[in-house]
């Protein structure tokens, strides 16, 4: 249901990478002093519900 | 290791005058600044994954600008009759942030598919028939109603351009299997777009060898890419051969400039990418039945067909992301809903998705 567990466009990166076999949480490239990450600084968890 | 002062750290230290002990020191140095250049060399080379993988490729089918999900998957049967009506709730639209919107009603029928049951639309049949293989996300947010800031977001996660997106994250992490062919390519609606352009495959800060390559499906796959005639394979070698000598000659004292040997390696991929191109978008090897399941004799679903199993073919020779966009031209149209409504009906062109049961 659309109001239940909002979801972000992170989280679908996530588990896009997740599924690929990368760690979202530790992919990283260095630029600006900064170890940049695709779904950006906070710790983002991948879709687990729709991972079979 | 990143270059703050602009020069290597061998160079730092003759020029810091440290003595014999800089000498030592800088030898050590040396060897572990050459192994990484050796990395740097091929930066599209296969890397391992972080832990085992699901999936070796992405396709991802990036239809902006469809209907809306209340007309597509996702069933609002409260909505119906409610046409035209005023109701208090937060929206978020072009107009801004506003405490009301008024109600479109679902404008066509759903039903029930699969063994889970999931209501869909009169619009797609044939997807219906694979919704127990396809997961449905409902419940997604956006932080932006623009077309081009809302693309941006969904390709690189910030609204604003600049950030790497997608698929240049994934070659960065992955690499790509096949050294004929790039590792992300992107494939054009013929009608036009992305909004944006280009930004929505850009590598952003990171090195371009990591951008989206777009590949044509009528004409030559890849703008450039054969030489004039007269130019043989083996006067391009000798050539590639003579430049790639004098690259080397100049990365020698650059060890750790990674766009030099980026470029290096991008002369010697289009070089491939000649002989590999045009087997890839040769559909004649496909079987009649694979071409009619695709679509591709059928006027309404040819284009975005020959996309599809250009990207199927592509998956299967290891490239690493696949990026299709697919545009209905609604919000191009400043007619009347009807209108609007009408057009959605002709464009449905979606009888390649349904395909997914058979790769």
């Amino acid at each position: 249901m659309a109001g239940e567990r909002p979801l972000h466009v992170k989280n679908l990166h996530a588990t896009m990478l997740n599924q690929c076999g990368l760690d979202p949480n530790r992919l990283s490239y260095f630029f600006g002093g900064l170890d940049q990450k695709l779904v950006g600084v906070e710790h983002v968890d991948p879709i687990h519900e729709i991972i079979a | 290791m990143q270059n703050f002062c602009g020069r290597t750290r061998r160079e730092f230290l003759w020029q810091g005058g440290l003595g014999f002990g800089s000498l030592a020191l800088s030898s050590l140095l040396m060897n572990s600044a050459s192994a990484s250049t050796k990395a740097a060399a091929n930066p599209l080379a296969e890397k391992i994954p972080m832990f085992a993988p699901k999936a070796k490729s992405v396709i991802f089918l990036f239809m902006y600008g469809g209907p809306s999900h209340i007309d597509t998957f996702d069933y609002k049967p409260n909505m119906v009759g409610m046409d035209g009506k005023t109701v208090t709730v937060k929206t978020f639209g072009r107009g801004g942030h506003r405490n009301e919107g008024r109600i479109v009603e679902p404008r066509w029928k759903f039903k029930q598919y699969g063994q889970c049951g999931k209501w869909v639309s009169d619009l797609f049949p044939n997807v219906a028939t694979c919704v127990d293989d396809i997961a449905f996300l409902h419940s997604m947010t956006a932080e932006s109603p623009i077309h081009g800031s809302a693309m941006l977001m969904m390709n690189s996660g910030k609204i604003l351009s600049g950030a790497p997106s997608l698929g240049s994250w994934l070659t960065y992490g992955l690499g790509s299997e096949n050294e004929n062919l790039p590792g992300y390519v992107v494939m054009l609606d013929p009608t036009g777009g992305p909004i944006s352009g280009a930004k929505n495959w850009s590598s952003g800060f990171m090195p371009a060898s990591y951008q989206g390559t777009i590949l044509r499906t009528k004409g030559s796959p890849i703008l450039d890419l054969q030489p004039p005639a007269g130019f043989t394979r083996e006067i391009q070698r000798d050539l590639l051969d003579t430049i790639e000598a004098a690259n080397r000659r100049h990365a020698n004292s650059r060890e750790s400039n990674s766009d030099l040997s980026a470029r290096i390696a991008s002369y010697e991929l289009a070089y491939r990418m000649q002989m590999s191109a045009p087997e890839l978008v040769d559909l004649s090897q496909e079987t009649a039945e694979t071409l009619e399941l695709y679509g591709v004799n059928q006027e309404k679903t040819a284009d975005f067909g020959k996309r599809c199993l250009i990207a199927r073919r592509m998956a299967e020779r290891g490239v690493r992301f696949i990026q299709l966009y697919s545009v209905e031209p609604i919000t191009m149209i400043t007619g009347t809903l009807t209108a609007i409504l009408k057009t959605i009906t002709i464009n449905m062109r979606v009888q390649p998705i349904s395909l997914s049961q058979h790769y």
